[in-house]
């Protein structure tokens, strides 16, 4: 019989195991049972919680009047004197036979220690002695439950037992961190010398939480004197270092300028930028360099440390460093921060640079006419108080590059500053900046294309400006309609270098012009401007002139009309009856000091007419002369003055400029050009940013708007 | 071999999920012990000493608190007036306006008296436009902000927040949280006290304040939800919040901190880009980079988890909301898990590798799947005649008495805790909830949780859906 052997032997995982099934049976029992235990434990745990917390509540309501009328009771006023004193002191230590009021008058003593004060507050941390309490809270030091041991420290820290500051304190470096924190605080709390001991022997890590409870410890100590603290700075453990410098901080001790610096080489950042924030602090000017030095590896909040503390010790010469920073750093925070601080070392330093719109490069549209939109907005023509100023656009020699001095100019004073201010709209100190920087830009710009190659700059050149003035061509009469009231022709007021159409010597004529700020007289820049306005009467002639909308109503006397009650009081002020006098050919009887008036109150006026004896010329002694009608009597004596001070000096030095030096005199083509260094040193607000604002009032000149838009 | 293959693979299923769940008992086992732990030690160390002495220290460091806002105009005055109300010195309250189609932004502006102030924004930042930023004219609302911005979802308006801010800590919350009064203090506490480690995160309790009495945004008085819906996930929270997530907090593995209540280092927050937009589980996302990040660093970090009751807030009370969320969650939780398949079992990431996301895989993301399989296997196996009865009943009586008495210790704990539930009856309640939750709710998380990964599966375009709020003044 053959017998077959198999030829495989049975695989123990082909044969599947067998299931536990009791097992689960088993485990099932047994959770369900566990689960039953839970549902009876939630109920006897509350019960139990619950009349615990009931008897302690009871408990309570019962000492704390008794503890209350023993801490107010004065046996010397009360009848029954010091008998009834004793007496509740005896009813008070029978109830501490027991250990659960012991603890609940611990509680109690504990509740109102912070809602009494004075002398209550005195009885009280002597009661808790007196009572033995803080013997409890001894035999809790001796526990092994660390929940134990920082309780009973808690307790005798909170009623101040100050004999327990030598028990207490040798837990500083307890292994265990909640008692070794609490004895830390108890330390600090019970003796003012507690903090320089636990500084000198603190060796674990103190915890950023620790640091601010025992800072929080030090400032409600009444009448604590602080230590040195620059004496832990050397300390072999960093936090008590990095605590240290907090409290110099915390106490402004300035005595240790040269620890702070060797400080900012330390490996730790939290104790780089604890040494950064004392050097701001105490203002450490030596810090300049270092602080530089440990900049490109310093995190972003220690760079924002490092460049605040520069901008109060930083001096120009850190500019450069920060300008690297505001150009190169990948952190926009740090790069803002940066050009702040350049912006604090030196105004301006840092000017906005993103997000700026190529005004300069947009065109007007083919269709738009500067007449016709406002036109859309207000059927109406244009009021002459309305009317716009223009810039003085002054070209340089080789007309590439921008000139140095500003290149706009601010309109003649016409008003006095009331009348100014009326009509002013706000701006915050950025926008002012912003659009200062973005004017001086459109100039620079403007400038580099006109110059000598004027007549090829583009029609874009001059797009900012508010409202350009045509002489319009008779096919546009509709046009002319609306706005010939309302324009003032440039050329009108540069009489010189050209032939001037009979239109343009009509308006001469009627036209005052010597009080206009600054004339536009750069024709070929314009006349391609001008070509996508509406045709004009004279395609040659086509500077721009507009006039500040309050300054227009200054021509209503020319124009034959009348002005607001408020327009007629303005006329009536010596600078406008200055103004209105001059004529074309005495436009240098102008006064920049007349501007200067119109923004000035009064105790500024009197300065600037101390100074202008000293720079002033023949146009001065004008413009002095008419301040002798001022209403102010201050002022006409003030001017008074200056004129005798003037005149004597004109008379001793007639070679001495003055305002009336050649080099003052106006640019070619210009009517005249007010003397810009000195309005640039104008305390208040640069040329160019009250232009803009100019601009901005009448809605010519908004960032997303550039295009000569207005109302 | 005396039975067929087809038997032997039928035991074998019976087997993995005899492991499975065996697996799972002794995690869950675990769990309640560390979080027990962890609770004990905790209530014990914060028994000590006043918190609030703190508060207006010159130490005390800068939080922002940034509360995005989309279509909030119900509920967001009184929203935001609670959370002016904390009690701490140094922080603000940024409320960003996320495109809202309603008049949220009018209303704040309104009741708060906001002007439009100038800010600079890092160009490079990736986020939708911001449109503005408001600040009131008053001054005792100076700690508000708002940010007006273009809608992009939750994340994009914590990021911009997150980025706007200039404090030291940004909390990122649900705009219709409430928060206790104490709240930042103790997350001031949670960050600053480990000297050996730096705290990347704080997470905390999210407890359910549906039918809670809240006046002039006070909790005045903790009442149990009347809606059955949110009494589950009051249990529900009970046991992932004081059970669940304590235990991963006590062993520094915790991988999700609520979007209702979460604190980060904003440093770090910034460093590693903010919120994922491209992800509905930004909450857990977020965690999981920021702790790739101080990994890859080497840097020695945690993220600390406050069991305390600080912030409240509404659960849905509506089943189909109650879908649309847990679908959300589950979708999270895979696009989570995809995006950091490298920590699967990778030594490299320390317990995080081989014990946090492991776990997540299995029994956060995978468990609801097999669970739903095997229903299906069951109703099969059933109709075909080849059901092991005795195997299924005996297993489903385990599971079922173990998450009963799971639940069981997480009322017990919450009893101990913070007993908040003072009437009896609602502990009656809340245990019958246990009860009766594995054949009721637990049903449709899990069903919710298949159809998220089935929408994830097949692509389906499916957002956050929304929320109905009820509004704490009306509850």
């Amino acid at each position: 019989m053959i017998h077959f052997q198999a030829t495989y032997r049975p695989i123990a995982l082909i044969e599947a195991p067998e299931i536990p099934t009791e097992l689960l049976w088993g485990f099932g029992i047994l959770f369900a049972g566990i689960g039953l235990v839970y549902f009876l434990i939630i109920f006897v745990m509350r019960n139990r919680l619950s009349r615990k917390n009931a008897d302690v509540r009871a408990r309570k309501s019962e000492l704390a009047p008794m503890i209350s009328n023993f801490l107010f009771y004065n046996p010397d006023l009360e009848p029954e004197g010091r008998a009834e004193y004793i007496r509740m002191k005896i009813d008070i230590r029978e109830l501490l036979k027991t250990d659960f009021n012991r603890r609940v008058l611990s509680e109690v003593l504990m509740d109102l220690r912070s809602d009494v004060s004075g002398s209550a507050r005195e009885t009280l941390l002597a009661l808790y002695q007196n009572l033995g309490l803080d013997a409890d809270a001894y035999v809790k030091l001796k526990s092994w439950r660390w929940e134990k041991v920082s309780q009973g420290i808690h307790e005798l820290t909170e009623m101040q037992v100050d004999t327990s500051y030598t028990f207490i304190r040798k837990f500083i470096n307890d292994k265990r961190s909640v008692i070794r924190k609490q004895a830390q605080l108890a330390t600090v709390t019970l003796r003012a010398e507690g903090i320089s001991y636990f500084m000198d022997t603190a060796r674990y890590r103190i915890s950023e939480w620790q640091q601010l409870k025992l800072i929080e410890i030090l400032r409600q100590r009444e009448d604590f004197d602080p230590p040195r603290f620059r004496a832990w700075l050397t300390s072999e453990n960093r936090d008590v270092v990095l605590f240290a410098l907090r409290l110099i901080r915390h106490y402004r001790q300035n005595d240790a300028a040269q620890a702070l610096l060797t400080l900012l080489k330390h490996r730790n950042a939290d104790i780089r930028l604890a040494a950064v924030e004392c050097l701001r602090e105490f203002r450490v000017v030596e810090a300049r360099e270092p602080l530089q030095t440990m900049f490109r590896k310093s995190g972003e909040e220690l760079k924002l440390v490092i460049l605040d503390t520069l901008s109060l010790i930083g001096l120009p010469d850190d500019l450069p460093f920060l300008k690297r920073i505001a150009e190169k750093d990948l952190n926009f925070i740090v790069r803002s921060k940066a050009k702040a601080v350049m912006n604090t070392l030196e105004p301006d330093s840092a000017l906005p640079d993103t997000d700026l719109e190529d005004a300069v490069g947009e065109a007007i549209p083919e269709e738009m006419t500067i007449a016709d939109e406002p036109a859309a907005e207000t059927p109406a023509p244009m009021p002459l108080a309305l009317l716009p100023v223009t810039f003085e656009i002054i070209a340089n020699g080789s007309g590439q590059e921008p000139l140095d001095h500003p290149s706009a100019a601010e309109p003649v004073p016409l008003f006095p500053p009331d009348a100014d201010q009326a009509v002013s709209i706000p701006m915050d100190e950025w926008d002012e900046a912003l659009f200062d920087f973005c004017l001086r830009q459109e100039l620079d710009d403007i400038l580099s294309q006109a110059g000598v190659g004027a007549s090829t700059s583009s029609k874009e050149e001059a797009d900012f400006l508010p409202f350009v003035v045509e002489f319009q061509t008779q096919d546009t009469e509709a046009q002319e309609d609306a706005t010939e009231e309302n324009e003032v022709p440039a050329t009108a007021c540069n009489p010189e270098n050209r032939t001037e159409p009979q239109e343009e010597k009509d308006a001469l004529e009627a036209i005052d012009c010597s009080f206009l700020p600054f004339v536009v007289d750069n024709p070929p820049a314009m006349s391609e401007r001008t070509e996508k306005a509406p045709k004009p009467l004279h395609t040659e002639s086509s500077a721009a002139v507009a006039v500040e909308a309050e300054d227009a109503g200054l021509l209503e006397p020319a124009f034959g009309l009348q002005g607001t009650p408020e327009i007629r009081k303005a006329q009536a002020t010596p600078y406008f009856q200055s103004t209105l006098d001059a004529t074309p050919g005495k436009l240098d009887t102008f006064s920049i000091f007349a501007e200067f008036f119109r923004e000035y109150d009064t105790e500024s006026k009197r300065i600037l007419l101390k100074e202008i004896p000293a720079v002033g010329g023949v146009k001065e002694l004008r413009f002095l002369h008419s301040l002798l009608q001022d209403p102010d009597l201050s002022i006409r004596e003030a001017a008074s003055k200056a004129i005798g001070q003037l005149t004597a000096r004109l008379k001793k030095d007639p070679e001495k400029p003055g305002l009336d030096h050649p080099a003052s005199r106006p640019l070619p083509g210009v009517g005249f050009v007010p003397d810009l260094d000195t309005m640039s040193e104008a305390p208040e607000k640069s040329v160019a940013s009250r232009a803009i604002r100019l601009l901005n009032r009448w809605g010519f000149w908004t960032p997303k708007n550039t295009a000569g838009n207005h109302e | 071999m005396s039975n067929g293959l087809f038997d032997i693979f039928l035991e074998y299923i019976n087997i993995v999920f005899l492991v499975f769940t065996t697996v799972l008992f002794t995690l869950f086992m675990a769990m309640g012990y560390l979080s027990t732990r962890n609770s004990l030690h905790y209530r014990k160390k914060n028994s000590i000493g006043d918190i609030s002495r703190v508060m207006a220290s010159p130490l005390a460091p800068s939080i922002t608190i940034i509360a995005p806002a989309y279509n909030e105009g119900l509920t967001i005055v009184e929203n935001i007036r609670s959370l002016l109300s904390l009690h701490y010195v140094n922080y603000e309250v940024m409320v960003v306006n996320d495109g809202s189609k309603d008049d949220t932004l009018q209303k704040m502006i309104d009741a708060y008296d906001l002007e439009r102030i100038e800010s600079e924004i890092d160009p490079e930042w990736r986020s939708k436009p911001v449109r503005g930023i408001y600040k009131s004219r008053q001054r005792s609302f100076s700690k508000l902000t708002v940010v007006d911005k273009a809608n992009g979802g939750k994340s994009d308006a914590l990021n911009a927040g997150i980025q706007l801010s200039k404090s030291k800590y940004v909390g990122c919350i649900d705009v219709d949280c409430l928060l206790l009064p104490d709240a930042l203090l103790h997350v001031v506490k949670a960050f600053y006290q480990r000297s050996s480690k730096r705290v990347i995160a704080v997470g905390g309790v999210i407890r359910i304040a549906n039918s809670c009495k809240i006046d002039g945004g006070v909790l005045e008085e903790i009442r149990l939800p009347k809606s059955w819906l949110a009494r589950f996930q009051l249990l529900e929270y009970t046991r992932s919040f004081l059970l669940g997530r304590m235990a991963w907090g006590q062993i520094d593995s915790l991988l999700i901190i609520s979007g209702a209540f979460g604190f980060f280092d904003r440093e770090i927050a910034l460093k590693i880009g903010g919120y994922d937009t491209g992800t509905v589980g930004e909450d857990m996302e977020i965690v999981f980079r920021m702790r790739r990040h101080m990994h890859e660093q080497n840097i020695p970090y945690t993220v600390e988890y406050l069991p305390d009751p600080l912030c409240w807030t509404e659960v849905p009370e509506d089943l189909k909301i109650l879908v649309n969320q847990r679908d959300r969650w589950s979708r999270g939780n895979l696009e989570t898990l995809f995006r950091h398949k490298d920590m699967f079992f990778n030594p490299k990431f320390g317990r995080l590798g081989m014990l946090s996301y492991p776990y997540w895989f299995f029994y956060e993301w995978l468990a609801p799947l097999l669970e739903f399989v095997g229903y299906f296997c069951i109703l099969i196996f059933g109709f075909l005649g080849i059901l092991n009865w005795e195997f299924f009943l005996a297993i489903t009586v385990a599971v079922y008495a173990f998450a009963t008495m799971f639940s069981f210790y997480a009322v017990l704990w919450d009893v101990w805790s913070y007993n908040q539930y003072t009437r009896t009856r609602d502990i009656l309640t809340l245990l019958f909830c246990a009860l009766i939750e594995p054949f009721t709710f637990h049903m449709v998380v899990v069903w919710s949780a298949v159809r998220g990964n089935l929408k994830k599966l097949f692509k389906v375009q499916s957002g956050w859906g929304s929320q109905v709020r009820k509004g704490f003044a009306k509850a």
